[in-house]
């Protein structure tokens, strides 16, 4: 049932193309809102102060001013306000530097009614949330449902990453994270969901270079019972999964092509349709996105759409390798050591001062995940005490500590095969010392393999398991590629 | 009467529809905006390109990827859009053959709008 349009909050609609501001007013007033228009940036500065209207749609080429200006004053004098930036399909950019400047969401032309409304659909439910954030006091320990320690840092790049996730966080803009494997890339979108209005809704992952592509479209956007041979039941999607939370795609650059083309279709109207289903289903998803590639560079070697990468590309987060991070890295050893001991029914006093030399001066090629794997290996095979030289892992005390200006990323990589070393195999069992010497050189990171490799990572998985069912091996290779 | 040609790659469903949104009652008035806007954006565009005058071409070819793409003329939108790519890039090599494809598209698309009929209004 629609509420009478007098209990709604206004809505004010600058657009100076008077043909499309009555299409757009007509919409928005049959959905049962009020709204008033203004065709000019000054028309629409005098009504936002007249009205104080919750949401404000703006496009953003006004006759007489910048439209992307004109929402900043705005926003500076009524922050609470959502902003819903429009642009016409050609300057998405222009988008893009909305959101980074505020804006809640953007639309670009033409686009139908329903993504009208559910932008606006989507602002409101954001503002009513962030209300009973406000009169809801909170829990006083919002951990995160997975080991937050990486996150941990007093630096200043890391500094400036929290600044940033604390003012996106709130917006609906999309964020897109950047970073070697084991940067925590994940933590940092866990952080951006927890800092939301939707923090009560779903956190929903999804690694898309772990899943086979031919699986990847039914594990996004879900499935019907006997659409395809295996759908023994249905399947609702991560992204359905994810309604009136986070959907969080890592590994981004990996998708199919076909894919992409899916993707960018539901972020414009915001409706799923599981494979086999008839009709769209609408649902209010933020996404959060990250990759350990150069996206750019994807899009110039074309395995990645350019205009898919200017809708994701909204608000960039990279976050830095440990190496550049200081004495994070004995932050982040400390509280690893803690908890650590903790779990495993240890006492450990702390890091004795040569390791605490030792470790800000090693070079982490594999990042958070590589130091706190080796804060658990001296927990787990040490009863106590302070931490010292010979309790870390063989290996670690050896590895060469480069002179200050040495580029780090030279470092203790494992050599792969030479060709007379593969003389006398067969091509298929050279073409496995390959992949597994190269795997071995990225830490176990088939999407990184791959690329290396120039296949797809579903093609390693395929070889994988093929070996796998050779030899009966339990265990499948380490992946993380995050 | 001979009803004008339609502009390439026409969606038939899209004018109805935004006559639909609009109401009976401002159909008519609508239809006369829609005309109004199209005719400005194809005054504006011909002035402009004869002078290179890339602001005002990245503004109307802008105003007319919606109208264009709302109208149903999809592949006027396309053009359009390379239109303001082209102002974006100052590109004058393209902006002539761009012109010469666009201005008759948008012709049609004018002249369609003009003999289009408002739905009648509904009694009572």
């Amino acid at each position: 049932m629609r509420s009478p349009a007098s209990s709604r909050p206004p809505i004010l609609l600058i657009e100076d193309t008077l043909s499309l501001q009555m299409v757009y007013r007509a919409i928005l007033a049959g959905a049962g809102y009020r709204v008033a228009v203004a065709g000019t940036a000054a028309e629409g500065l005098a009504q936002f102060a007249a009205l104080q209207p919750a949401i404000v749609l703006v496009d953003l080429v006004l006759p007489d001013s910048d439209g992307l200006q004109l929402m900043q004053t705005m926003l500076a004098e009524q922050p609470n306000t959502s902003v819903i930036a429009i642009t016409a399909n050609g300057s998405v950019n222009r988008a893009v530097d909305a959101m980074r400047a505020g804006a809640h969401d953007f639309l670009v032309k033409p686009f139908d009614e329903g993504r009208l409304l559910s932008a606006v659909q989507n602002a409101l439910a954001e503002r009513r949330s962030q209300s009973n954030a406000l009169a809801v006091p909170q829990a006083p320990d919002r951990t995160l449902p997975v080991d937050s320690t990486g996150f941990i840092g007093s630096s200043e790049p890391m500094g400036r990453i929290h600044a940033t996730i604390a003012s996106v966080a709130r917006s609906m803009a999309t964020v897109f994270i950047t970073g070697e494997s084991g940067t925590g890339k994940e933590l940092c979108a866990l952080a951006v969901h927890a800092g939301s209005a939707r923090a009560s809704g779903p956190f929903i992952a999804l690694n898309c270079g772990a899943i086979p592509q031919d699986l990847l479209e039914s594990e996004v956007f879900g499935h019907m019972k006997g659409s395809f041979t295996g759908a023994i039941s249905d399947k609702p999607g991560a992204a359905a999964a994810a309604d009136g939370g986070t959907l969080f795609l890592d590994e981004i650059c990996e998708m199919a092509p076909a894919l992409q083309t899916k993707l960018l279709r539901f972020l414009q109207t915001s409706t799923v349709q599981p494979v086999g289903a008839t009709r769209p289903k609408k649902v209010n998803v933020r996404i959060v996105c990250a990759t350990n590639r150069d996206p750019a560079d994807a899009v110039r070697r074309g395995q990645f759409r350019e205009d898919l990468y200017y809708r994701l590309f909204v608000v960039p987060i990279h976050m830095p390798p440990l190496r550049d991070r200081g004495q994070d890295v004995i932050e982040i050893a400390e509280a690893a050591l803690d908890r650590f001991a903790r779990e495993e029914g240890r006492e450990f006093h702390g890091l004795d001062p040569a390791v605490r030399r030792l470790l800000p001066r090693l070079p982490w090629p594999g990042n958070v995940r590589q130091l706190l794997n080796v804060i658990r290996n001296v927990v787990v095979l040490n009863p106590g005490g302070w931490v010292t030289l010979d309790m870390l892992p063989p290996g670690l005390v050896d590895t060469p500590v480069p002179p200050a200006d040495a580029p780090r990323n030279l470092l203790a990589l494992p050599e792969l095969p030479s060709t007379d070393s593969l003389v006398g195999l067969t091509l298929a069992e050279a073409e496995r010392r390959l992949i597994e010497a190269t795997m071995a050189r990225h830490g176990g990171s088939i999407p990184r393999t791959a690329r290396v490799l120039d296949v797809s990572p579903s093609t390693l998985y395929r070889k994988i398991e093929g070996w796998k069912a050779q030899t009966g091996q339990a265990a499948a290779p380490s992946d993380s590629g995050r | 009467m001979q009803s004008p040609a339609v502009p390439h790659q026409f969606d038939p469903d899209r004018l109805p529809r935004l006559l639909d949104i609009v109401g009976p009652a401002e159909a008519g008035p609508f239809l006369a905006q829609l005309e109004h806007d199209l005719s400005d954006c194809a005054r504006a565009i011909a002035a402009a390109v004869d002078r290179s005058d890339w602001p005002v071409l990245r503004e109307a070819s802008h105003v007319l990827i919606s109208l264009s793409g709302s109208a149903g003329a999809l592949g006027l939108q396309t053009l359009a859009e390379a239109l303001n790519a082209a102002a974006h890039e100052r590109n004058t090599l393209a902006l002539a053959d761009l012109f010469r494809q666009l201005a008759p598209d948008l012709d049609r698309l004018i002249a369609l709008v003009r003999v289009t009929p408002p739905p009648p209004a509904s009694a009572g």
